[in-house]
């Protein structure tokens, strides 16, 4: 059953041996010096304070859907570094090794990445971006903010929250350790096929993809069930479908999107790797497979799921707009069927991607009209947020910048996608960099929703608003940065160049290539201001913090309601919803300070260990199968078993806290009128059970 | 646009002191109901591969459907099957009544039958490999062992939570994890007979059939 | 949400189970799968006709499965659970038509068909 593939192989290590650790290559020993240098300064700093403890109980083990949600946001925000530091390569790459003149440094016969080691980037750079960093970052969003907005206590499945998110974890370690243990796959973050199949691709690279993205998106699937069952089953007592918040709709759409389409990907991936491992043939070009077949399944998924990263950015989109315009949002209804008949006709569109297959005209054109039409609902947004602006008080915040801006970018985005949704243009234009420019500038709709996201909530968990100054000039720096790198990639792309070359053959080219490689010098700036706004908010904490629960004062939905930063508890008392935009509703009749009279028990979940072992389990199971060591895969699928069983007899009754005890925790918050205006909760926020018990973290910042 | 009724702000509820506790097992059945609609997903593109590479050229000139499928063999697994389920509803009528031992019984039944099935899908794999005809033969070959595998995995590890199940149910009682478990089983369990329909309609009689 | 029971027995999907309702269905399943498996072992029929027919009691028993075993319906227990698998069902109709139709038009395009007919693939 199992199939040969060239080199050694060792019942204990597997394909593993020490040349397999790239010390040879500079950059990536380079690489490996400064994370290791990072990890063990992390590590040291997390020892010195102490707080090993703390990270535990608190977030290791948590199964608050805050906590998780953080955590998720962290993962995110890393790993987009990742991949664009691996932008950063491929920018300086191409700039480099342009014209047979160009000189070639650290083996490179132009530019200084070889082939192989440029296919690895933007196979790194592409499955990262899409699933190791927006993904999670969406994901945590969702997950701090869904339940706030609908008014629970927590995700309908706090434990299989905490399980989604470690099965991303291992995921994304997966795809960290290949840097540094054997190669990454060069085959595209799609996979080209059968470039991925064993004959083409002999080493670990595609193994490493395949297993990582097939861990990645049992998570992101576990993932959507919860949004799903949790915005059916839990939302507060009079909060109606026709009173939810927008971002939940979208939230709602995207998780029926995610549910439906990630089971794809995964079987996808799960028969390449059967080809691969038990030698059938799916996908090779001989003995009966049929390659396109691959790019089919892989597209069925990888359609839906831009629009599973597109939907939860209209969502904040919604939610940012009205507040900083200091009006209700235009066309809810039209906005919540929208966002569903996104996520509808998104299912109907993938064949797009590969429309040069050569299917029949009838099914070009099929699909041409379905991709066309989802421009329809699209509109439909884009108008009402134009008519929420129309006679607002429009304010410019941070959030607001970021959300008026991808508002721009969605207007290009989308006509470029109807240019490429005729099959005529898209025959032309197939696989060039007008491509790479149209999805970069849509995907870029959605980074910009979530820095403003991450700009807009972080007050609400953390209890402190981002600086003011640094954030504009990270805004203004990143806007510049997208319009002159990817309006040179356009151009570019009209030009007629390739995606995915690591050498480019005409001069002419190099004064785009310039504006490319200077665009995103723009990031690298803009990320520094990044870096420096947390540090600067963090550091001044005190003078940014908010001492009400609605930290921008016209805010609207439910989440505002919750004091700031959000007790682990969310609400001390459920609320009943009464009007579509319920803080506001509250807000303008003087309700907004009226708290519960009196306090009942709370019932939670016990933290518990099992996701984060569940999440080491999947890792080694993936690096168990990647170097083909089947005793660590074995034995860590039989771990998998035994914590899922043990699980389920371990029955864990959770905890109660008693009334009188959230009345006292209520108590420490500055929004409920009285004198002593002490704020719980240190650095790291989500007002932590421990800062409470300890008041020497509070008094500290006061 | 539409208005909302008007909510006299004088006179709104606010807090939702009621104390409602929301329905623990609707909820769990129901995420349940949806693992298991996204993992008919995952059967809906083995089946799309198995319509694709069901063909003569991605037979490689080895053997196609006619060859591989012996309708009446997987007809006894379906009977099989069937009454697995059946022992199951038994078990879960049993639960109705909170009779323990005909819940155990029912269980032990689904668990047999359910064994038997699996033992008839494998005799019948180790004829066809026994003539040559094993997944790495041709593309045709790979999509059917995937597809009908995938059904025998679900199966096993039904095989196994039925027998976990009956480890609590003798232990713990019908405590309400326990009753949500088991409803969660019946709807995996139901809902692999309903997956099989299509398998054998699909695979067996229409391999039989020679349409393609 | 207020369908609280203390004893989870009482629980409105344990009072689902019919045992009448589960017996008919199988001896119905049994019925539907042999009829067609009966035609099809005896070649009564045009391959195509035959098709209908299976094609007519796979749909058939979706319904009586869905219906009696599943308990798909619309009571207040039961209607998320139907409408998420409504909701699904043109999602398989897709992933498997759609795919089935682009590869059919593919593979008359390309030049499949005459490698069909070649002689080295006759069977």
């Amino acid at each position: 059953m199992l199939v040969d593939y060239p080199g050694p192989w060792t019942p204990l290590l597997g394909r593993l041996d020490a040349h397999q650790i790239p010390l040879q290559n500079p950059i990536l020993f380079w690489t490996f010096v400064l994370v290791s240098l990072g990890a063990a300064t992390v590590l040291g700093a997390v020892t010195y304070y102490r707080s090993w403890g703390y990270l535990w109980r608190e977030w290791l083990t948590s199964l608050d859907h805050k906590r998780i949600g953080v955590m998720y946001c962290l993962l995110g925000v890393v790993m987009l570094f990742r991949g664009f530091i691996d932008g950063v390569m491929m920018r300086t790459q191409q700039v480099m090794a342009v014209g047979p003149k160009s000189p070639g440094y650290l083996g490179a016969v132009h530019g200084y990445l070889p082939p192989y080691h440029f296919g690895q980037i933007y196979s790194a750079h592409g499955t990262i971006m899409i699933l190791f960093a927006i993904t999670p970052i969406l994901v945590g969003i969702m997950n701090i903010i869904v339940p706030l907005q609908i008014g629970a206590r927590d995700m309908a499945y706090p434990y299989l929250n905490a399980v989604s998110f470690w099965l991303t974890a291992a995921a994304t370690g997966l795809v960290m350790i290949s840097l540094f243990i054997g190669d990454f796959s060069h085959a595209g973050w799609v996979g080209l096929s059968p470039l991925t199949e064993l004959a083409y691709s002999p080493g670990v690279g595609v193994d490493y993809w395949s297993w990582a993205v097939q861990i990645g998106s049992v998570g992101t699937t576990l993932a959507s069930i919860n949004i799903i069952a949790t915005i059916i089953k839990m939302r507060a007592p009079g909060m109606s479908w026709t009173k939810m918040p927008i971002f939940c709709w979208t939230a709602l759409s995207t998780s029926v999107v995610g549910l439906s389409s990630f089971p794809v990907f995964t079987a996808a991936v799960a028969l390449l790797s059967l080809d691969r491992y038990a030698g059938t043939h799916f996908f090779t070009p001989g003995l009966g497979g049929n390659l396109m077949l691959y790019t089919d399944l892989f597209w069925i998924w990888g359609h839906p799921e831009v629009y599973y990263v597109v939907l939860p950015a209209f969502g904040i989109l919604s939610e940012i707009i009205p507040t900083f315009s200091e009006k209700p949002l235009f066309g809810y209804i039209t906005m919540a069927a929208a966002s569903i008949a996104i996520g509808g006709v998104s299912w109907s569109v993938w064949l797009h991607h590969f429309f040069t297959m050569g299917a029949g005209p009838g099914v070009n054109a099929f699909f041409s009209i379905a991709s066309m039409l989802v421009g329809i609902p699209t509109g439909v947004k884009v108008f009402n947020w134009a008519f929420t602006l129309y006679r607002g008080r429009v304010r410019f915040d941070v959030p607001m910048l970021w959300a008026l801006a991808a508002l721009v970018l969605l207007l290009t985005g989308g006509l470029t996608g109807m240019m490429l949704a005729m099959p005529a243009i898209n025959y032309t234009v197939h696989n060039s960099v007008f491509v790479v420019a149209h999805f970069h500038n849509m995907l870029n709709v959605v980074g910009f929703a979530c820095f403003g996201a991450i700009n807009y909530w972080f007050p609400k968990v953390f209890g402190f608003k981002l600086d003011e100054r640094t954030g504009k000039l990270a805004f203004w720096f990143f806007s510049a940065g997208t319009v002159v790198l990817f309006g040179s990639m356009y151009a570019l792309g009209f030009m007629g160049m390739p995606r995915r070359i690591d050498y480019i053959p005409f001069t002419s080219w190099r004064p785009l290539l310039i504006g490319e490689e200077v665009g995103i010098f723009l990031f690298l700036i803009a990320s520094y201001y990044m870096v420096k706004q947390l540090f600067v908010s963090i550091r001044d904490r005190a003078k940014n913090r908010v001492t009400t629960s609605d930290a921008w004062g016209t805010s609207r939905s439910l989440e505002w309601l919750a004091h700031s930063p959000v007790p682990f508890y969310n609400f001390a008392v459920q609320p009943h919803v009464n009007a579509r935009d319920e803080w506001a509703w509250r807000r303008e009749h003087g309700l907004g300070h009226v708290r519960p009279d009196h306090y009942e028990d709370i019932h939670l979940p016990n933290n518990t260990p099992l996701p984060l072992m569940l999440g080491a389990c999947a890792f080694a199971l993936g690096f168990g199968l990647v170097w083909r060591m089947y005793w660590l895969a074995l034995v860590s699928l039989i771990g998998i078993v035994i914590i899922v069983i043990a699980r389920s007899f371990q029955d864990d009754p959770g905890h109660t806290l008693p009334g009188a005890q959230i009345r006292q925790m209520e108590a420490v918050y500055p929004d409920i009128p009285r004198e002593a205006g002490a704020t719980g909760g240190m650095l790291g926020g989500v007002v932590a059970r421990h800062a409470l018990a300890a008041p020497r973290s509070r008094a500290r910042d006061d | 646009m539409s208005q909302e009724a008007y909510v006299d702000p004088a006179t709104a509820v606010l807090w939702d002191q009621s104390h409602t506790e929301h329905d623990m097992i609707a909820t769990r059945t129901l995420g349940f109901w949806l693992y298991l609609l996204s993992d008919a997903m995952i059967v809906s593109s083995l089946f799309a591969s198995y319509l694709v590479l069901d063909h003569r050229v991605n037979a490689a000139a080895g053997p196609t459907a006619g060859d591989v499928v012996h309708p009446m063999a997987a007809f006894w697994g379906t009977v099989l099957l069937f009454s697995a389920i059946l022992a199951y509803g038994a078990a879960m009528v049993g639960l109705k009544r909170g009779n323990r031992t005909a819940v155990l019984v029912g269980l032990g039944g689904a668990f047999l039958l359910g064994g038997g099935f699996l033992l008839a899908e494998g005799y019948d794999f180790a004829q066809l490999a026994l003539h040559g005809m094993v997944p790495e033969r041709s593309g045709y070959l790979s999509a059917f062992y995937a597809l009908v595998l995938y059904h025998g995995a679900h199966l096993v590890f039904g095989v196994l939570w039925i027998a976990v199940m009956m480890a609590q149910v003798a232990r713990q009682g019908f405590t309400p994890n326990v009753v949500y478990r088991l409803l969660n089983l019946k709807l995996f369990w139901f809902f692999q007979g309903f997956i099989w329909i299509y398998v054998f309609s699909f695979v067996y009689l229409a391999g039989a059939l020679h349409v393609h | 949400m207020s369908t609280e029971a203390r004893d989870p027995l009482q629980h409105p999907e344990v009072q689902l189970a019919r045992g009448g309702q589960y017996l008919g269905t199988y001896i119905v399943s049994l019925l539907l799968t042999g009829a067609p498996l009966w035609l099809v072992v005896h070649h009564l029929g045009t391959p195509l006709r035959l098709m209908i027919v299976v094609v007519a009691c796979a749909a058939a028993l979706t319904l009586i499965q869905g219906y009696f075993w599943l308990r798909l319906d619309f009571s207040r227990t039961q209607r998320w659970m139907t409408a998420a698998f409504v909701l699904f069902i043109p999602l398989f109709v897709m992933t498997i038509g759609l795919t089935a139709w682009m590869f059919a038009t593919l593979y008359t395009r390309t030049m499949i068909p005459t490698l069909m007919h070649a002689p080295a693939f006759a069977h």
